[in-house]
């Protein structure tokens, strides 16, 4: 999932610099500055600060998991429930720390897949193009791969979204949980308040 | 650690490091406070008889006492009932 992760928001940064590059090619060969490439231009740019910046949050969210990770498996065996409960508690903090980025991520991944849903169905329809009046059907095999990569970019930002909402909500359980369990150590410290 | 803690978090830090006599500066450090939470904290926790003062000539340092096993105790069966089974990091 880590590396599907990253690999979609390469291609998301791949496809905002691809649409940048193309726009100027044709506004600099039309020789003048066109509204609707301009827009797509910054479309682009947008959309390629968008995927360097997933790829950054995603870096430094999975590398302090892997930091933890290591500490973790360094203890195993020689692990004593203190050790233990420590380690619980980074979790929950690496996961509190990172609660607002995996909650954008969620949304991203999902609006971006329905975006590649729809760009890889377009695609597809365009593939095999029905020529209504001649009752011809024109099957338009370059747009094969493009067709095969937005459905590919789709299912994976769609099951990015999934699993991070999995993750999410598991999470967000065990906060909930340790909430109750903060009513309790309050109850217990009051009661044993000398 | 992260300033994400719950004070409940940080008092469990606080007693399981003085489980042995600690100074101020080595809590504090150690359990990434300011000297001032630090202080707060520590207070409460002499308050409730969590933690004793140990004078040895000019240093002080504080303890965790019985009471503070109690606590570690529930803190530690709290969070591992969080979990099924042992700690796990996968997305």
């Amino acid at each position: 999932m880590s590396i599907s992760n990253l690999v979609f928001a390469a291609i998301t940064m791949a496809y905002g610099i691809m649409f940048i590059v193309t726009r100027l090619q044709e506004m600099a060969q039309a020789g003048s500055l066109l509204l609707m490439p301009l827009i797509m231009v910054i479309v682009g740019f947008a959309v390629a600060v968008l995927g360097i910046k997933w790829i950054l949050a995603s870096v430094e969210i999975f590398s302090s998991i892997e930091e933890l990770k290591s500490a973790y498996d360094a203890k195993k065996g020689q692990m004593t429930p203190e050790d233990s409960t420590g380690f619980i508690i980074q979790m929950i903090n690496q996961y509190r720390t990172n609660k607002a980025t995996i909650r954008t991520m969620i949304l991203v991944c999902t609006a971006g897949g329905f975006c590649f849903l729809v760009l890889g169905i377009m695609s597809s329809i365009e593939f095999v193009s029905a020529g209504l009046p001649s009752g011809m059907i024109t099957l338009n095999y370059l747009l094969i791969p493009s067709a095969f990569l937005s459905l590919g970019i789709a299912t994976v930002s769609l099951l990015c979204s999934y699993y991070f909402r999995r993750y999410a909500s598991v999470w967000d359980m065990r906060l909930s949980e340790i909430s109750r369990s903060e009513n309790v150590l309050e109850k217990t410290m009051e009661q044993n308040s000398p | 650690m992260s300033e994400r803690r719950t004070r409940y978090e940080i008092y469990w830090e606080i007693l399981v490091f003085c489980k042995t006599p600690r100074s101020f500066t080595g809590i504090i450090n150690r359990c990434d406070l300011n000297s001032k939470t630090g202080q707060e904290y520590l207070e409460l926790l002499c308050r409730k008889g969590y933690l004793s003062l140990m004078k040895d000539h000019e240093k002080t340092s504080y303890i965790a006492t019985e009471r503070a096993a109690e606590y570690i105790a529930l803190f530690g069966h709290l969070y591992q009932t969080l979990f099924d089974e042992i700690p796990g990091f996968k997305l």
